[in-house]
């Protein structure tokens, strides 16, 4: 007997999703997904937007990894609200794993919530989780051809960040290649150039997250 | 590995479908899988295999249909079949675009068995 059902499967995460998105709308919180791989320096960057930013935006931080609290001991010392999701060897978040994470946030008191999703270029790219904007980072030292590799986490990208520009002379790094590769699978989203240890280019990124915010709070709330 | 968390939804969609028909043992699961998903259906296979041991679907052949990727230009807003990983409009010229097929990954039909499966085996 075969029975006919036409069902996504992502309707569970999608429907979720949307839950969440609703939830951070209804609070005015404008909240970013940002992707990478391991160790180009998401946390790194979410520490000098904190310290940049000096509560002036309260902000709300959720930290998603395999294993271990590491990520987010380091972000509370920057005296912000923190959750550290655990995925126990799941290479990406999921929508119902940042819904129950909402719970440990006293939304109508933040502007804006960084999403730090596990490390990994792949799976992220598939599982909306309610967020307003995806930022997708990569760094000099994991070489030019990322994007081309990559290319699904980079079409869907709303703000792209190259992190560790100041490496760029000691490493083998095409910055034209990376541009038009970026340019060619997503011409509309903004390329940021940064250095989480030299501080440029920090102010283009942080210009982007007040844009944004601008955006989010002129949106009527549903 | 994405996958295992998609077999695990597509199991619970499937065990569900057999639950609305008294528990019946899974045959088949049909799915269509679009191009621009970023899943590989082998290791989907794997991992549903592995998921659904000891339930109804124990057994159980996932098989599916490739749905091409198909783009809107954003330039001219003609649709074409992309070639390569750079979405280029064969019309226009413009890269980028917006995807208009390609990204389904849908449960088509779940074929059941006519005899109900073990007592215990559904999860």
């Amino acid at each position: 007997m075969e029975i006919n059902v036409v069902q996504k499967v992502m309707k569970v995460n999608d429907e979720l999703a949307e839950a969440v998105r609703k939830s951070l709308a209804d609070a005015g919180v404008l909240a970013l997904n940002i992707m990478s791989s391991p160790g180009s320096g998401k946390t790194t960057l979410i520490e000098k937007t904190l310290a940049a930013l000096n509560h002036s935006i309260r902000v709300g931080v959720i930290e998603g990894d395999p294993e271990t609290s590491l990520d987010a001991e380091r972000i509370a010392k920057y005296d912000v609200p923190v959750t550290q999701i655990e995925t126990a060897g799941g290479c990406h978040l999921e929508a119902n794993l940042v819904q129950r994470a909402l719970a440990n946030f006293d939304l109508p008191n933040l502007d804006l919530l960084i999403i730090e999703n596990v490390g990994n270029l792949v799976c992220p790219a598939s599982f909306d989780l309610g967020e307003a904007a995806k930022v997708v980072m990569v760094s000099t030292t994991e070489g030019h051809d990322k994007p081309a590799k990559y290319p699904n986490m980079f079409r869907k990208a709303d703000a792209i960040i190259l992190n560790k520009v100041d490496l760029m002379p000691y490493v083998d790094f095409n910055f034209e290649k990376f541009r038009d590769y970026v340019h060619q699978l997503n011409p509309g989203a903004p390329l940021i150039d940064i250095s989480c240890v030299t501080g440029e280019g920090l102010d283009a990124w942080l210009l982007w997250i007040e844009e944004r915010l601008a955006l989010e709070s002129a949106q009527p709330v549903s | 590995m994405h996958e295992f968390s998609l077999a695990e939804r597509i199991l619970e969609c499937a065990l569900e479908v057999s639950g609305e028909h008294g528990g019946a043992a899974i045959e088949r699961v049909v799915l269509e899988i679009g191009a621009l998903r970023a899943v590989v259906p082998e290791s989907l296979k794997f991992a549903f295999e592995a998921a659904s041991m000891e339930t109804a679907a124990e057994g159980a052949l996932l098989e599916w249909r490739e749905i091409p990727a198909e783009v809107e230009c954003r330039s001219c807003l003609e649709t074409y079949c992309p070639q390569d990983i750079v979405w280029c409009c064969p019309g226009c010229g413009a890269t980028g675009g917006r995807a208009v097929r390609g990204d389904e990954l849908i449960i088509t039909s779940v074929s059941l068995s006519d005899t109900p499966c073990l007592e215990g085996a559904i999860r």
